[in-house]
């Protein structure tokens, strides 16, 4: 398809302009902070460092890569990673499509509904979770940190929405085959909702890969930290308001080049799953292709 | 309605959704255990609660932990900010990534649409203890980038975006969707995708230029996740972001910048009230709930839509 | 659409009586444990005092724990918590269960230690993980050491156990002696005449401050050190206004300061408080004024008059426009940048970050000055209070809490102030925290081959507070270092000495906070409030955004949203801490 018209002409050069300035304010903090990260202690100490490193140095880097714990770190991370995903995707898959029916075909998905979105705004807080983690002696696990995020209702509802959206002629010529529910949704609605499967996959990827907290709550032993929680204990952050400073930790406060390259490892993999995601939200999918 | 009707009705339904009902099982099972159960931490609201004493033996004190909430002499200003930051930030935080992706959807090189993409959702991934230094930075009034910028171009004196009530809600604003505009961008991409490219084809042949197909196909086939985005986000109505207020505000801007979360930081989170911390999250709560509620109706009303 | 809501609200009850049974439910899980246990706070004293002293007494015969050569034989097991930072490091593979310091401790001392659980330093989550562990009923270790804040939460859950007697029994003579030197440290840990933590008291005087200036730029500018503020005066002006960096540019500007913390916003290590305080405010804290009554500094005259100073000094470009929304670290890039020339900051501040300075800037030369003395001829500004920022707190079940006295009564003898030839002359470990390089001694992290590494030990290391800054003073002077200890600390920057000797020759002008105790209940209710009106008082007035007599009205409002009544229980708490 080609638009010929000027109007049109003129309106993707303003468009590939604007959109090449958004980018660019987006991605020059980016470059800042892997300058930083790149730079010598004194230098990055004194803010000096703008988009190129002063007094180049790895040592942020190194000392982040070099600690003992970091393989062990980056294989928890993965699995969780990994574990956290599939599940959230098979879990959000098979509850996405009983609620993506109607009322009148499927009665009782208005109760579960409002079941599942009432947890996304009330909650018991921390204590009973931790207290519930404990008594389930899912401490020091990798359960401790899947599970308990695996229903996530936003991301369910949004695939609810990507459901509906299939056309229902496909899926009654399904039915009419003799398919039952579970073959359709594993034939007719998850290829055709890849762009939402990978959107959702890739924003619960970031969200295991960075989150640390529950990381640090539920493991006794510091050498089973996900790489998050690892990556807290290289940085130091002190309450300035209070006079309670150690001078011997000083140094360590500030020291903006490792917390840069803490910072970069976090948003690395992410960057390489990426482009493996992207062509299916880039791409549209052609309906045809699936109906044969 | 026509009693043995529905019954017969049913009676089919559950013979052909027992499936469907067996899907749910799992997440039925996991939102009891992990949202329910612990959601029973709640009374701590109503609590004057003691970590060593436990939920089971705190003294009760009724609607006390409220009253704090409502009863410091800013509790009113405080809302408002919330308020007034909170809908600014889910208002922009859905026009720009629609409008983005509408942008996006009309690049035809398909190389410097993923590169825009990747970079635009950069941003997510700086935590605002970076980003406050950054935005010290560029928006000083001293030679800082952008009053530089604003100088040469237009002439105007330089702003202090950070010390001035409203410019500090502005920039607030502006830098949480700069921020997580790449985000919600994704989702909206993932919605144009499933467009059949055959409507397009069709408006071509009918002599549909590129605007009005914006305007008939693209722009419909984004709307029903728009609705269900807006609807969702009223949840978080009064929830305003407290890392970057706190790693932003400063005193020059309380009376436009506290809001809820700072506040309860500074009174519960330090001293360890954990009572009073839950009772005001279930305020947020229950207000997001009402908001979320009457959004779902309004649209099934108004658009026959059911967003969940 | 009416039966809508009536069955909305069907669902909204029942998911409510849901949640009640998850409550009881989980209620029954968490207080399992609990109930035959007493949780009051009185109880729990007469329990473990009777308990403690029964103990004691019996022992020596009952209680096999047995001392050969000086070490527990057979070995005695300790447990803790630790919290995780970057200032931890092991080399050639050691852990935080194994490394050079555990395997001292369990072969001269006989002591094992195990960590329970480990938490990052960052986002308050040992705090949050500690308030958690006590809520979920799990064991707490034998001891910990936290902060002061979280001392009070754990003294007042009853779990730990009164050392004032242990302290009495067990506590050697040089660790006695070294507390005695700052008494006040144990009240805020008295609770109805048993004191239920031990304060990890640091070298005193350590975050007092002195004037650090750019040398090179008085040199520049032909100029000598001010030694009151009228002379500073003079000297910022000419900082700002005649180039003294001499680049041609009107690029610089007088003093790196942060004033955006809310609470105790001039009291930072990076903050004016020594310039209010040489116009006789002390702004922030409880301090006797000069009629001897108790008064808290933001409500005096003095404040206001120094308030008044600060904002003309913004006014004039000594201090940044925006310092007002500056915090330590951006006040600290302008001076390490070279923008700024003068600073008040602690005697380490040059080993950290000042030094900085030198390595960014081609010329640059930092100098510490005493501090400047008001127009009254006052010298003052804001101390460290109570000398301690830890406190060790001791499990009430533990059985043997003399081992914890033992060791630190060890280290007293052995390493605070290491004897000639002694186990730990040069330090703890070499190649660890010391090495000799070529035949010299080397103790810091550049020097020492793979970088310097700090022994972990139980608690803090032992400290007598008055050596330091004062030692550091008379090397200073040139007196020759007579001990290993000042051996290692003549290795310190002549800076480094300098300005500790500046320090310790105004001891005298620094003023602590008088209140030590926990929050009244007053405070617990207003002070947010009282704190935000006064930041806000103290932003808005150096921004001209309200006038300098705004003061008066402020100090008014302050009075009746309860400062009056703190004030009054704050009196009362001193005067029943200082009179009996």
């Amino acid at each position: 398809m080609i638009y010929r018209t000027n109007g049109y002409r003129l309106f993707t050069w303003f468009n590939t302009i604007f959109l090449a300035c958004i980018s660019l304010c987006c991605v020059l903090p980016m470059i800042h902070i892997l300058a930083i990260s790149l730079s010598g202690r004194d230098a990055a100490t004194a803010n000096l460092v703008y988009l190129w490193p002063v007094d180049f140095t790895f040592d942020s880097f190194i000392d982040t890569l070099s600690n003992r714990n970091f393989s062990r770190s980056l294989i928890v991370s993965l699995q969780r990673t990994l574990l956290g995903t599939a599940i959230f995707l098979i879990i959000a898959a098979i509850t996405a499509y009983p609620l993506s029916k109607e009322s009148y075909s499927f009665r009782g998905r208005s109760l579960y509904a409002w079941f599942f979105v009432f947890t996304m705004l009330f909650t018991g807080g921390l204590v009973p979770n931790y207290i519930l983690i404990m008594k389930l002696g899912l401490n020091n696990s990798l359960w401790a940190l899947v599970l308990p995020t695996a229903v996530e209702v936003w991301s369910i509802i949004l695939l609810l929405n990507f459901f509906r959206n299939i056309p229902k002629e496909m899926e009654e010529a399904a039915l009419i085959d003799g398919a039952g529910h579970f073959k359709t949704m594993w034939n007719i609605y998850l290829p055709l909702s890849l762009p939402a499967l990978a959107t959702l996959a890739l924003f619960t990827m970031v969200f295991h890969w960075n989150e640390w907290f529950h990381g640090m709550l539920y493991n006794t032993d510091a050498s089973n930290y996900p790489l998050a929680t690892l990556l807290q204990t290289i940085i130091v952050q002190q309450d300035f308001t209070k006079m309670a400073i150690n001078p011997e930790d000083m140094e360590n406060i500030s020291n903006k080049s490792v917390k840069s390259a803490q910072i970069f490892i976090g948003a690395l993999p992410i960057l390489l799953v990426y482009p493996f995601l992207q062509r299916f939200f880039v791409k549209g999918i052609v309906l045809g292709a699936v109906k044969e | 309605m026509g009693n043995t009707l529905a019954r017969r009705s049913r009676k089919w339904n559950l013979k052909r959704n027992w499936p469907l009902h067996m899907m749910l099982i799992p997440a039925v099972l996991l939102t009891l255990l992990f949202a329910y159960v612990p959601m029973g931490g709640i009374v701590m609201a109503f609590q004057d609660f003691k970590p060593w004493t436990g939920i089971m033996d705190s003294p009760w004190v009724g609607w006390k932990n409220f009253e704090k909430l409502f009863g410091q002499p800013d509790s009113i200003q405080v809302m408002w900010n919330t308020l007034i930051l909170a809908l600014s930030k889910i208002i922009a935080g859905l026009i720009a990534p629609f409008l983005f992706s509408l942008l996006l959807n009309e690049v035809r090189v398909s190389s410097f649409k993923r590169s825009v993409q990747t970079l635009v959702y950069l941003p997510h991934f700086l935590s605002w203890v970076i980003l406050g230094g950054i935005l010290l930075e560029i928006l000083s009034t001293e030679g800082g980038m952008i009053n530089k910028l604003l100088g040469n171009l237009f002439g105007i004196q330089p702003i202090f975006f950070l010390g001035d009530g409203d410019w500090f809600r502005f920039t607030v604003v502006i830098s949480h969707v700069w921020k997580e505009f790449g985000f919600g961008t994704i989702v909206f991409l993932a919605a144009l995708a499933g467009v059949s490219p055959s409507l397009y084809e069709a408006a071509v042949v009918d002599g549909a230029n590129r605007w009005k197909q914006t305007l008939h196909i693209t722009i419909p086939a984004m709307m029903p996740i728009t609705i269900v985005l807006a609807t969702l986000s009223l949840g978080n109505v009064l929830n305003a972001g407290f890392d970057q207020i706190f790693n932003l505000y400063n005193a020059l801007v309380y009376d436009k910048g506290d809001i809820i979360d700072t506040y309860v930081y500074r009174t519960a989170i330090i001293s360890g009230n954990m009572g009073f911390g839950t009772a005001v999250g279930l305020f947020k709560s229950a207000i997001g709930f009402v908001l979320i509620v009457v959004a779902y109706r309004l649209a099934y009303k108004f658009a026959g839509y059911r967003i969940f | 659409m009416r039966k809508g809501i009536a069955c909305m609200q069907r669902r909204i009850s029942m998911a409510i009586a849901v949640m009640f049974i998850a409550a009881t439910l989980l209620a029954a899980c968490s207080g399992k444990n609990d109930g035959n246990e007493s949780s009051s706070p009185s109880a729990t004293t007469e329990a473990t005092t009777t308990e403690a002293s029964s103990s004691t007494e019996s022992s020596p015969e009952s209680d096999a724990l047995v001392m050969k050569d000086g070490k527990y034989d057979p070995p005695i097991e300790i447990t803790t918590v630790k919290q995780i930072g970057p200032e931890l490091k092991f080399k050639n593979g050691e852990t935080l269960d194994d490394n050079v310091f555990t395997r001292w401790l369990e072969d001269r001392m006989g002591i094992k230690q195990k960590i329970l659980w480990t938490t990052p330093t960052t986002n308050d989550a040992f705090k949050t993980k500690l308030m958690l562990t006590l809520t979920a009923n799990e064991p707490m270790p034998d001891y910990l050491y936290v902060p002061v804040d979280v001392a009070h939460t754990l003294i007042d859950s009853g779990k730990f156990q009164p050392v004032g007697e242990l302290f009495d029994k067990y506590a050697s003579d040089e660790w006695k002696a070294a507390m005695d030197e700052t008494k006040d440290v144990w009240l805020p840990y008295k609770r109805d005449g048993q004191t239920y933590g031990i304060p990890m008291i640091e070298s005193s005087l350590l975050h007092d401050d002195v004037m650090w200036i750019r040398q090179d730029w008085l040199d520049n500018l032909g100029m000598k050190a001010p030694t009151t503020t009228e002379e500073l005066e003079v000297v910022m002006d000419a900082f700002v206004n005649k180039d003294p960096d001499k680049d041609g540019k009107k690029n610089t500007i007088a003093v790196a300061a942060a004033l955006k913390t809310v609470k105790y916003n001039l009291a930072t290590w990076l903050g004016l408080n020594p310039i209010m305080g040489s116009y006789g405010s002390f702004m922030s804290i409880w301090h006797k004024n000069a009629q001897g009554e108790i008064v808290y500094g933001t409500t005096t005259p003095e404040t206001k008059t120094a308030i008044g100073k600060i904002k003309e000094w913004i006014d004039k470009g000594y201090l940044h426009k925006e310092v007002g929304i500056q915090d330590e670290v951006k006040a600290m890039e302008l001076y390490t940048s070279g923008q700024a020339g003068i600073a008040f900051s602690t005697q380490w501040a040059y080993n950290w970050p000042f030094n900085a300075t030198e390595t960014n800037v081609k010329g640059a030369n930092v100098q510490p000055y005493p501090l400047p003395a008001g127009p009254d001829g006052q010298i003052g500004q804001i101390g460290n209070g109570l000398n301690h920022w830890l406190v060790l707190l001791i499990n009430k079940d533990m059985k043997h809490p003399e081992v914890l006295f033992e060791y630190q009564n060890y280290l007293y003898e052995h390493y605070e102030d290491p004897p000639k030839g002694g186990e730990f002359e040069f330090g703890f470990a070499r190649g660890y925290d010391y090495d000799f390089v070529g035949g010299k001694r080397v103790t810091t992290e550049n020097e020492i081959p793979g970088g310097r590494h700090a022994p972990q030990f139980l608690f803090m290391a032992p400290v007598v507070p008055s050596k330091q800054i004062k030692a550091l003073a008379e090397l200073a002077d040139g007196r020759a270092p007579a001990t290993p200890y000042e051996e290692t600390l003549a290795t310190s920057p002549m800076q480094a000495k300098l300005s500790a000797k500046y320090i310790y020759e105004q001891r005298e002008h620094t003023v602590n906070n008088l209140y030590n105790g926990p929050q009244t209940q007053t405070m617990k209710d207003k002070q947010e409030n009282l704190d935000k009106m006064e930041a806000e008082m103290f932003s808005k007035i150096i921004y001209g955004k309200e006038p300098l007599d705004y003061y008066d009205k402020w100090v008014q409002n302050w009075k009746s949203a309860g400062g009056d009544q703190i004030q009054k229980e704050v009196t009362d708490w001193y005067n029943a801490a200082n009179g009996g």
